[in-house]
């Protein structure tokens, strides 16, 4: 009887241990690889590279808009264009930074034949995301795919595509979200048609952000990053929280 | 013919009523320009800002085509107005001032004095809009730069600068033809007068009834409607869409062209049967 006792509990020990073992193994893999993930993405000291901007949205319609994009570690970004530009809020690959840079907590949940599956929660009250998917390519460790439920502005489905370069840096951005059909009064201007809201008022829209040319690692001078009248300027104001 | 054209030139232009329609223009774009120069970032923010939660909007859509295109809407009733006064004065004006029979005397005949006098109306309805183009896109750059114009017509069409210069010229070029609808109107109102109040209280109120039932939503009148000219006359916007509708186009051009024969035809068979008394 002792010996039986002895051994089930040797068995239930045994078991624990292979649980626990694979649970602290597993927990660090997320963190490690948005690490990694991090670390490549520094290997960018500075680019500079054409773009251009493709709105798909069912009640827009604006030409295919080209600029040109600089940034330069750690948060200098800037975007030139002539004319008017429409660029997505979210799905700049800067902005996926910066949401990895603030307080989270990184969960690994699985992987296909091709990426690692991370949910990423925020830590800080003041994100403005509720919750991230992460989709990491298995072999190369970067972002092929980011899903982000956002408080204020609904969820966006931001697929990268790679090139042949020497860094993670995409050569294609796709963002998708639900877009409210605005609302303009008749008075104004003339009628808007909003036949193809869904029934919660919303429309599917997407922008294609196509980049080229680039020059990665270059000097670019503080003085790119400055205002100029004659262009269109975006300015992404860094968010980064200091404890 | 030449020679009566150039005469019925000058006897306008020696009429001080004759300006009020380019006084009038000046004013109205002066002051639309003024009023988007000062407010216009403003209102289009308001119009287009539930884009602002998923776009970042950059670059200035409050310039000279988004402004011209706003001045353009002056088409529907200011200019029509501008277009009756003249036109409506050129044959009961005549009348009113007791110089017909003086007219008639002359070895002219009664269609090409006629014809002459309407020539001489359409042609300063032409003056008109091209002194709103002038208003519009060249004096306007006193105010505003060039850069991409937003159209707020069943969807936002936003077009690039480059392309949008073409697109007025069409436009106005269309509005034109559509002025010369009213202009005709009043004209055959002109010739059933004897004075100038007459035919241009009547080519408005014809107008006015028109574009009511033309924008009236109401079953009963949607077999009339093709038939009413007031349902082209805002068809100028059909070249700030994307893609461009030729076939409405050209269809509503060639209904205002049958309005404009119609009104002057008419107008000349009233006129060559008008016992004159005065």
């Amino acid at each position: 009887m002792n010996k039986k006792v002895s051994f089930a509990n040797s068995s239930t020990l045994l078991i624990l241990f292979i649980f626990l073992a694979n649970s602290i193994f597993a927990q660090p893999k997320a963190d490690s690889l948005i690490a990694e993930v991090m670390r490549k993405n520094a290997e960018v000291k500075s680019f500079r590279a054409d773009v251009s901007i493709d709105v798909d949205v069912d009640f827009i319609n604006i030409p295919i808009k080209k600029g040109k994009i600089f940034f330069k570690a750690p948060d200098k970004f800037k975007f030139r264009a002539t004319g008017f530009v429409l660029v997505p809020k979210k799905g700049l690959d800067f902005s996926i930074q910066e949401m990895l840079l603030q307080p989270h907590t990184a969960i690994y949940v699985s992987a296909d034949d091709t990426n690692h599956l991370l949910k990423i929660v925020p830590m800080s009250p003041d994100a403005d995301y509720v919750i991230a998917s992460l989709w990491i390519d298995r072999e190369l460790l970067r972002i092929n795919k980011v899903d982000i439920s956002s408080q204020q502005q609904g969820n966006f489905l931001m697929k990268f595509g790679y090139g042949d370069l020497a860094y993670d840096i995409p050569v294609s951005t796709q963002v998708f979200f639900d877009i409210s059909q605005i609302d303009i009064p008749m008075q104004f201007i003339t009628n808007m048609k909003s036949d193809k809201k869904d029934k919660e008022g919303k429309s599917k829209g997407s922008v294609t952000m196509t980049y080229s040319n680039f020059k990665i690692n270059g000097e670019i001078p503080d003085e790119e990053f400055e205002e100029n009248a004659s262009d269109s300027i975006l300015r992404v104001e860094s968010t980064k929280k200091t404890n | 013919m030449t020679n009566l054209i150039r005469i019925e030139f000058t006897k306008l232009f020696r009429r001080g009523m004759t300006y009020i329609g380019f006084a009038a223009i000046l004013l109205i774009v002066l002051v639309i320009q003024l009023g988007m120069f000062v407010e216009g970032k403003k209102l289009l923010d308001f119009l287009i800002k539930s884009l602002s939660d998923v776009f970042v909007l950059e670059g200035n859509l409050i310039n000279i085509y988004t402004v011209s295109y706003v001045i353009l809407n002056s088409l529907w009733i200011h200019i029509p107005i501008l277009v009756a006064i003249v036109a409506g004065d050129l044959v009961s004006g005549e009348a009113g001032r007791g110089t017909f029979r003086l007219l008639i005397t002359r070895p002219v005949s009664r269609t090409k004095l006629l014809t002459a006098k309407y020539i001489t109306a359409q042609v300063y309805t032409a003056m008109l809009v091209l002194f709103l183009v002038f208003m519009s896109l060249i004096v306007g750059r006193l105010f505003f730069a060039s850069g991409d114009m937003i159209v707020l017509m069943e969807t936002i069409n936003i077009f690039d600068s480059t392309d949008v210069l073409w697109r007025f010229m069409a436009a106005y070029g269309y509005g034109m033809v559509s002025m010369w609808v009213v202009s005709g109107l009043a004209f055959l109102f002109s010739t059933n007068a004897t004075n100038s109040l007459g035919p241009v209280v009547a080519s408005m109120s014809v107008l006015i009834l028109f574009t009511i039932i033309t924008n009236f939503s109401i079953g009963i009148f949607d077999p009339i409607k093709p038939f009413l000219f007031t349902t082209y006359l805002n068809g100028w916007q059909l070249f700030f869409a994307e893609p461009l509708d030729w076939k409405s186009i050209s269809t509503a051009i060639g209904i205002m062209i049958g309005h404009i024969t119609v009104f002057y035809l008419a107008a000349l068979y009233i006129f060559k049967h008008k016992d004159i008394q005065s």
